[in-house]
């Protein structure tokens, strides 16, 4: 029932995929990027030569004022290299180890960081960083997550934690980003499950049932076995709130896969044991404990007695279809790391890519910038305070500003 | 269980302009396989995106919202309260699909939050996009208005219960009855399945189609179940039909507050009025114990420990029985009294869940629920002025009117206790 259920919620529906189809869908996604730099570049290079008449004033700055130092023909300036899908990717991770970064400053429930995360990966996937540059969303995010994660506090203290930040900022993409992610609040992650999975564990280990399944496992365990399963526990919630999010793994996988995949890289030998017990060849299939069935397939077994079920109604085993998949799980996950390592020479030179792509004006000396975020001074009544702390931020500190 | 049911996706609504968009808000980058978007491009497909074009530029989600509101028109105001804007609007007709009426509820920017998008908006929009259910409204898009304000969609619905109660012209069988609790019960099921407490149950947000299917209505208030520890804010329900663990502050509740509400719906469908009709939350509580009976520790274990527990004032009346039950709700017979005490016990450990409502004897005896298409229907055309003022109404309020609202309705929902 519940994994019916599962299947009828957006996370299901309209979020997941298959690994192929991902991939597409970033290409896609990039090459509208792509498109959207080009075109701009276009009408900057027309407004450019059109300027560039004798009697107009070259608006670069200090060489153009006299003819021997012409401003460079617009034409001759090549397109300004784009982004490829991986650095896009790069660049969204990147992100969001800030934005976590961010929700820790406020000390947020990890539901609430969480969903943040998942927003920021969803909205990109369907908008370039090309468009939308990701240091302009990570605030609106943050608040968003808190409002559908019913953890609401007003901008005015949520602004009052991060500096230079006003809800006018917070806000101004709010719409932008609820109508990027479709509307689709909700999402499931597998920290309530995995919460229920180890206090399933800690009970099942304290009790003196006979279950033969349990005695395997007590005895695969060894020694300190409450302690092992606390451990384990602390370092998958660390998975969970890290590498779950940075991974593609809430694309491909259920929440209880997501929860048994961070259990398998914080304890393996724990992880299939109690896969083992759960589902295995012995499994009581939830009957002393009710409990949510863990996968897919779960609905064909049926709860037998170990009489009756010894014999050949028996249902097949779950756990060797499952343990793969959860191994698999947790080697996704595990690839997150490395987006942790890259350097920071790395990420300077993909934004500086970017930069010059959104700045067409910067380098043709006309035209306006494109995307989100960069259209402070062109578009509405500019007035006194916004332009500056913006500019600050966009030139200054290549990051986005000092979160911290 | 067709859950499946409800909001088509953007998929099927496709028109053929607009083909490309296979994803419900792609920003026009539907091809999904490498195949169908290498196609397009060497093929110079129309409807590939001109590189050259200023015109369109498929990559701003500003331009799928722009979209999403040509997919429907704006035909006349059915209300206007303090928290929204209904009008009745229609879904433009496509090549595969005829024109739909849809009501379409429009946010209003509250001077007095501001915040971005309310929390009742976030919820109503968080909740309604996952549960399909037919008793359940259908949310079919979202979009924003040029001014900033938030547009749901909804599916149309002409008239809600509490017309048909108060229209003294009808007369109510069992059978009809029966039929109204049935549906009510089968989308608080789904609801409840679902993890979502509906959190303000009364009779004008169960909406009727014009085929007399009832739905439920208004998400403003819903929330998921929370997680074991984390507190939950007590100030939801309309006073007349909050369950007696609310008024005593209690931080952890659950699905039972739902059925609680559904089982006063249930008493007005007899009598009705409004069973317990309180002005003030003290008089709500008053009547409660006077009707229901007087919680103790006795009928309610623990009932004595929440934080707003006071004792009541007046005799202790014991929690009623069948004899009492019997004698005021004779009509709905000794099955349905049955059910009826056991949707308003007052231990909310003792209420029945909406799946052991569902099981009761009372709906496979005679009379049988009766079909949708043959239930009484509201008189006259002020059904869908009605509506329209039912969904604009701010959650949780009876009334629209400031003067009424003040007097009566002392709801207010505190966001800080993480409710």
């Amino acid at each position: 029932m519940e994994d019916q259920l599962y299947t009828t919620t957006t996370q299901c529906q309209t979020w997941s995929f298959g690994p192929s189809t991902l991939s597409t869908l970033r290409a896609t996604t990039n090459a509208a990027g792509v498109r959207s730099i080009k075109r701009g570049w276009k009408r900057a290079r027309v407004e450019a030569s059109a300027a560039n008449t004798p009697l107009a004033t070259t608006p670069i700055p200090s060489t153009a004022s006299n003819t021997p130092t012409p401003a460079p023909d617009p034409a001759s300036i090549p397109d300004p290299e784009t982004l490829t899908p991986s650095e896009e990717l790069t660049l969204v991770n990147y992100y969001m180890l800030r934005l976590m970064a961010m929700s820790d400053i406020f000390s947020f429930p990890s539901s609430v960081k969480a969903t943040a995360c998942v927003f920021l990966s969803r909205f990109h996937l369907h908008h370039s960083v090309h468009s939308y540059h990701p240091k302009h969303l990570l605030t609106t995010i943050l608040f968003l997550a808190t409002k559908t994660e019913n953890n609401y506090l007003s901008t005015a203290e949520f602004c009052k934690r991060i500096p230079k930040l006003t809800p006018e900022a917070v806000l101004k993409y709010e719409f932008k980003v609820a109508g990027g992610i479709g509307w689709d609040f909700e999402i499931r992650h597998p920290l309530r499950g995995a919460d229920g999975g180890i206090m399933e564990l800690l009970t099942a280990l304290g009790s003196n049932s006979a279950d033969p399944g349990l005695q395997v496992l007590k005895e695969k365990l060894g020694q300190n076995q409450s302690r092992r399963v606390t451990d384990a526990a602390g370092r998958m919630k660390g998975y969970l709130t890290k590498e779950a999010l940075v991974s593609d793994v809430y694309y491909h996988y259920t929440p209880p896969q997501i929860f048994l995949g961070a259990l398998w890289l914080a304890d393996k030998e724990l992880a299939e044991a109690y896969i083992e017990w759960r589902f295995g060849e012995n499994s009581l299939m939830g009957r002393p404990l009710k409990k949510k069935k863990k996968e897919k397939k779960g609905k064909e077994k049926n709860v037998e007695d170990e009489a009756a079920a010894a014999e050949a109604s028996k249902p097949p085993a779950l756990a060797p279809k499952l343990i793969p998949v959860v191994a698999a799980c947790a080697e996704m996950m595990l690839k997150a790391q490395e987006y942790e390592k890259i350097s920071v020479d790395v990420l300077k030179r993909i934004d500086k890519k970017l930069h010059r792509c959104q700045n067409p004006q910067k380098f043709l000396g006309a035209g306006s910038p494109i995307g989100i975020g960069n259209d402070a001074p062109a578009k509405k009544a500019a007035e006194e305070a916004p332009p500056p702390e913006k500019k600050r931020k966009t030139e200054e500190d290549l990051f986005g500003g000092a979160l911290r | 269980m067709s859950a499946t049911a409800g909001i088509p996706t953007s998929a099927t609504l496709a028109n053929a302009t607009a083909i490309r968009q296979t994803l419900p808000f792609g920003n026009g980058n539907g091809n999904n396989t490498p195949l169908s978007a290498m196609a397009a491009e060497s093929s110079g497909d129309v409807k590939q995106p001109n590189d050259d074009s200023d015109a369109s530029d498929n990559d701003d989600p500003d331009d799928l919202n722009t979209r999403t509101k040509k997919k429907y028109t704006k035909d006349r105001k059915l209300g206007e309260g303090a928290y929204a804007v209904v009008n009745l609007g229609h879904r433009r007709a496509t090549a595969t699909e005829p024109a739909v009426p849809v009501a379409i509820k429009k946010i209003k920017v509250n001077t007095e939050f501001r915040d971005g998008i309310t929390m009742d908006a976030i919820r109503e929009v968080k909740y309604l996009r996952e549960l399909h259910h037919p008793n359940i409204i259908a949310l079919l898009d979202v979009f924003s208005s040029k001014n900033q304000n938030l547009c749901l969609v909804l599916e149309f619905l002409d008239s809600d219960l509490e017309m048909i109660i108060r229209d003294n012209s009808q007369t109510l069988s069992m059978g009809d009855i029966k039929s109204w609790m049935l549906m009510s019960l089968r989308g608080l099921w789904w609801c409840h399945k679902s993890f979502v407490i509906h959190r303000d149950i009364k009779p004008n947000n169960l909406l009727l189609a014009s085929n007399g299917v009832l739905k439920l209505a208004d998400f403003g208030l819903a929330r998921s179940f929370a997680d074991p520890k984390r507190h939950m804010t007590h100030q939801v329900i309309t006073r007349w039909y909050r369950p007696p663990e609310l008024f005593y502050g209690a931080k952890f509740y659950s699905s039972s507050v739902d059925i609680f509400s559904l089982g006063l719906v249930f008493c007005e469908l007899m009598l009705r009025v409004p069973f317990l009709a309180g002005n003030t939350d003290l008089h709500q509580l008053e009547l409660i114990c006077q009707w229901l009976g007087t919680p103790t520790e006795e009928n309610w274990p623990g009932v004595t420990t929440l934080p707003g527990y006071h004792e009541a004032s007046g005799t202790v009346v014991k929690e009623r029985g069948t004899d009492f039950f019997m004698n005021t709700f004779l009509a709905a017979g000794e099955s349905g009294v049955e059910l009826l005490m056991k949707m308003l016990r007052l231990d909310p450990r003792k209420r029945c869940t909406a799946r052991e409502a569902l099981d009761s004897k009372w709906f496979s005896q005679e009379p049988y629920p009766t079909l949708p298409a043959n239930l009484p229907k509201k008189g006259g055309g002020k059904g869908i002025e009605k509506v329209g003022s039912d969904l604009k109404r701010k959650a949780g309020e009876l009334f629209n009117t400031p003067d009424e609202r003040g007097k009566k309705v002392a709801r207010k929902l505190d966001f800080g206790g993480g409710g």
